[in-house]
C-alpha cells in the first residue's frame, strides 16, 4: 500500500534524492516505530523508540551513512512519551553522535530538560529518565499568526527556520515551523496537540509522520498526562482538512503499519466520534494503573468463578439430561458456551497476572490486558441464551462485571444508579430470591410438546440451591429510614456474600437490617471455628469494591467465634457527597 | 483395592488432558476403584469437571466407582454451585474416603 518495506531503504516520495528507512514494530507501549531519512546534507531520525536493540540497529544505519559522508543528524520527536524517546536519552551511540541536533516541540523540550516523569510517562511505565538538553524548541512562539524567518545554527551550520501558520480552508490554521531537509525541500513541523501538548506531525515530501495521533482515543491512552479532548478534536479536524488537500501519499504512525490517506481519514472520522464521548475521562497515571490493575485481578477472579459455575452447570445439566435420555436438549446445552475457549482466555489472563506479580509486566500492561480479555469474553458471551437456561443472577452478574471493567479501563467510572431505597425490603428480596427456585413447578406438567418438556426439565435440573445446607435467619429492621443505594448492585453483592458464607462452610447465617454507624446497615453474621474468615482477602476486597459501587461501605470482623460483614449505606438526608452517575 | 490419583495445580483446558490420560491409563491397567485426591488442586474449570464426569461414567460402566476427597475451597465451591456435588461422593479427607469407600 505505502510502497515502503520495513528495514529497507527506499526513495522518499516527493523529495528528490532522499531515502527513507522505516523501523516498524508490532503495536505495544514499550517502543514506537522509528524512521530514518537520508538526505545529502543531513540525516533525520524521527522517534528513536524505547528499546536498546532498536536503537542499536538505527545507530548502525546512521554510522554507515556517516561513514559515507559525515553530516549533521537531526533527531526529532513526535512527542516526548518514553516509548518514543527513551533511547535518545539512554543509548550511548545516539548520545555521542558528533553533530547531533535534537528538535522537540517547546512543551516537550521543557519536559525533557526538567526530566519530567509525568509528561514523559516515565512514572506510568516505571522507567528511568535522564534529563537532556534540547537544541531546537520547535514551534515556540508560533501562535502570533504571522510568518517570519529566524536564523539558527544546526549542528554548527547556520540555516533559516521559517515559522508560518498553515492556513486551512475553514479559516483555522496549524502552527508550522520548517527546517531545511535538502536545498529545495523542507521538513515541516505541525503542532497537533491532543494526545499530548507537545504532539506534532512532521511532513517530508509526500510522507506524513503522525506520531500517536491515531491512538489518542484508545483506552489507557486517552487521559494520559496532558491529554486534551478539545485540542484533540481541533487537531482531528485540521489534520483531516490537510490530508484531504492532496500532496500526501502515506501516513507513518508511531505504532503499527503505514496507512494511505483514505484509511487515515476514515480512522480520524471514527476517532472524532470516540473523542466526543470522552468528556470527564479519568486521568491515566500510575495510581490509576495500579488501582485498575488490582481491580482487574479481583474482577477477573470473580468472572472466572462465575464462568466456571455457568459452564460447569451446563455440563451438569447436559449430563443429567443424557441420563434421562434427552440427548437432543443435552447437546443444545453443550453448544451454549464455548467452555474451552473461555478456559483458554482466562488461563491467558492468569498467566499474564502471574508475570505481573513477578515484576516482568507492569500494572498498566495488566490493566490493558484485562480490557482485551474482557472484550473477548464479552464477544463470546451469549447472555440472553444462557439466561433462558440458568439462574439469571449468575448470567446478569457476569454481564455487569464485563461491562464495568470495559468502562473502567476506558478511563470512566461504572454507571451507578443510586436511588432512595428501603434496605429492609431490598435485603429481604435478595434472601427470598436466593432461597426460592426460579422455575415454575407446573411448567414440566403443562409442557405442550416434547421440546417444551425438555426445556422445562433442563431448567428444573439447572436450579442448584447453594444454600440448602445453610439456615438463614433474616431480621428486617423496623421503621428504618430510606437509604441511598444502587439496588441491582446491592443485590449482586449480597448474593455473592451469601454464596461465600454458604460455600465457606457456614451452616447458620443471621442477617439483620439495622442502624449502623452514621447510616443503615445489613449485617451478616455466622459462627466460625478457630476464627477462620469465611472470605479470603481477594473475595473481601472484591465485595468491598462492589459495595462501594452500590453506594455504601463494607467492613469485616466480629467477636471471637463469629464472622461478621457489615454493608453500610447512608440514610436519606444524611448522605455524604455520593456519586450519582 | 482403591487407587489414589492426585492431580496438582490448576486443572483447566490446557492441563485437563494430562489428568484425563492418567485416569484413562489407570483404568486401562485394570483399576476399578478410584479416589481422586484434590488437595493439591487450587482451581478447576469446566474442562476438569468434564474429565472427572467422563471418568466416573467409564468406571461405573465397568462396575467400578470413583470418589473425590480433600477439595480446596475454590474447587468445593465450584462443585457446590454447579451441582456436581450431587453427582460425586465427596469426602473431607483421604482416610475418610478410603474408610467409607472400602467399607
Amino acid at each position: 500500500m505505502s510502497g515502503l518495506e520495513n528495514l529497507v531503504w527506499s526513495p522518499l516520495a516527493g523529495v528528490k534524492g532522499v531515502q527513507i528507512f522505516p523501523f516498524i514494530r508490532k503495536v505495544d507501549i514499550v517502543s514506537s516505530n522509528s524512521y530514518l531519512l537520508d538526505a545529502e546534507d543531513r540525516i533525520v531520525l524521527v522517534d528513536p523508540g524505547g528499546l536498546p536493540e532498536q536503537a542499536d540497529l538505527l545507530f548502525a544505519e546512521i554510522q554507515k551513512l556517516l561513514d559515507r559522508k559525515p553530516r549533521q543528524v537531526i533527531i526529532c520527536l513526535t512527542h516526548v512519551h518514553l516509548d518514543h524517546c527513551h533511547q535518545l536519552l539512554h543509548h550511548p551511540g545516539l548520545q555521542s553522535l558528533p553533530a547531533r541536533v535534537v528538535a522537540v516541540q517547546e512543551w516537550g523540550a521543557q519536559a525533557l530538560e526538567k526530566g519530567d516523569r509525568s509528561a514523559t510517562i516515565a512514572d506510568l511505565i516505571q522507567q528511568e529518565l535522564s534529563a537532556i538538553k534540547v537544541d531546537i524548541s520547535l514551534l515556540s512562539d508560533c501562535d502570533r499568526g504571522f510568518a517570519r524567518e529566524e536564523k539558527i545554527t544546526l549542528g554548527g551550520i547556520p540555516c533559516i527556520t521559517c515559522k508560518d501558520p498553515l492556513g486551512m480552508e475553514d479559516g483555522s490554521s496549524i502552527p508550522r515551523q520548517t527546517l531545511p531537509l535538502t536545498r529545495e525541500a523542507q521538513l515541516e513541523f505541525l503542532h497537533t496537540p491532543g494526545h499530548s501538548p507537545d504532539s506534532i506531525c512532521i511532513r517530508a515530501g509526500e510522507a506524513f509522520f503522525i506520531g500517536d495521533l491515531l491512538f489518542a482515543t484508545a483506552p489507557g491512552v486517552a487521559g494520559l498526562t496532558g491529554w486534551d479532548q478539545a485540542a484533540l478534536l481541533s487537531t482531528i479536524d485540521r489534520v483531516s482538512l490537510l490530508l484531504s488537500r492532496g500532496g500526501i501519499s502515506v501516513c507513518l504512525p508511531g505504532h503499527g503499519r503505514p496507512m494511505d490517506v483514505p484509511a487515515t481519514l476514515r480512522t480520524l472520522a471514527a476517532m472524532k466520534k470516540e473523542a466526543l464521548q470522552l468528556s470527564g475521562i479519568e486521568r491515566i497515571d500510575r495510581d490509576w494503573a495500579r488501582e485498575t490493575a488490582r481491580y482487574a485481578e479481583d474482577l477477573m477472579n470473580e468472572v472466572e468463578r462465575l464462568f466456571t459455575i455457568i459452564a460447569g452447570r451446563l455440563v451438569y445439566v447436559a449430563h443429567m439430561l443424557d441420563e434421562l435420555e434427552e440427548a437432543g436438549e443435552a447437546e443444545r446445552l453443550r453448544t451454549l458456551i464455548d467452555a474451552d475457549l473461555v478456559d483458554d482466555i482466562l488461563a491467558d489472563f492468569n498467566n499474564f497476572s502471574l508475570e505481573c506479580r513477578t515484576g516482568s509486566k507492569l500494572d498498566i500492561h495488566l490493566a490493558l490486558k484485562a480490557g482485551q480479555i474482557s472484550g473477548k469474553l464479552d464477544r463470546i458471551y451469549r447472555g440472553e441464551l444462557l439466561g433462558s437456561m440458568l439462574n439469571l443472577s449468575l448470567v446478569r452478574r457476569v454481564g455487569r462485571l464485563l461491562e464495568d471493567y470495559t468502562i473502567t479501563f476506558r478511563g470512566f467510572r461504572p454507571h451507578i444508579n443510586v436511588l432512595p431505597t428501603d434496605l429492609s425490603i431490598a435485603a429481604g428480596e435478595v434472601v427470598t430470591s436466593a432461597t426460592n427456585p426460579p422455575y415454575q413447578e407446573d411448567a414440566i406438567v403443562e409442557a405442550e410438546d416434547e421440546e417444551a418438556f425438555a426445556r422445562a426439565l433442563a431448567l428444573r435440573i439447572a436450579y442448584v440451591n447453594p444454600f440448602e445446607h445453610l439456615v438463614i435467619d433474616y431480621s428486617p429492621g423496623v421503621d428504618l429510614p430510606l437509604v441511598l443505594l444502587d439496588k441491582d448492585r446491592f443485590g449482586d453483592v449480597l448474593l455473592f456474600l451469601l454464596e461465600k458464607f454458604s460455600t465457606g462452610g457456614a451452616d447458620n447465617l443471621r442477617i439483620a437490617a439495622r442502624p449502623s454507624g452514621r447510616g443503615i446497615g445489613v449485617v451478616l453474621e455466622a459462627p466460625v471455628f478457630s476464627g477462620r474468615a469465611l472470605l479470603d482477602e481477594r473475595s473481601l476486597r472484591f465485595a468491598c469494591r462492589s459495595v462501594a459501587l452500590s453506594g455504601g461501605s463494607c467492613a469485616a470482623g466480629g467477636p471471637d467465634g463469629i464472622y461478621r460483614i457489615t454493608l453500610e449505606y447512608p440514610a436519606l438526608g444524611t448522605e455524604p457527597d455520593l456519586i450519582s452517575s | 483395592m482403591t487407587r489414589v490419583i492426585s492431580p496438582v495445580g490448576r486443572i483447566d483446558g490446557a492441563t485437563s488432558p494430562a489428568m484425563e490420560s492418567e485416569i484413562t491409563e489407570v483404568i486401562a491397567g485394570g483399576e476399578r476403584h478410584l479416589l481422586i485426591d484434590l488437595s493439591k488442586v487450587d482451581y478447576m474449570s469446566s474442562a476438569g469437571l468434564r474429565v472427572l464426569l467422563a471418568a466416573m461414567k467409564k468406571v461405573k460402566a465397568l462396575q467400578g466407582d470413583m470418589v473425590l476427597c480433600c477439595m480446596q475451597p475454590f474447587v468445593k465451591e465450584v462443585f457446590d454451585l454447579t451441582g456436581f456435588s450431587r453427582i460425586f461422593s465427596i469426602y473431607a479427607s483421604e482416610e475418610e474416603a478410603l474408610r467409607q469407600h472400602q467399607g
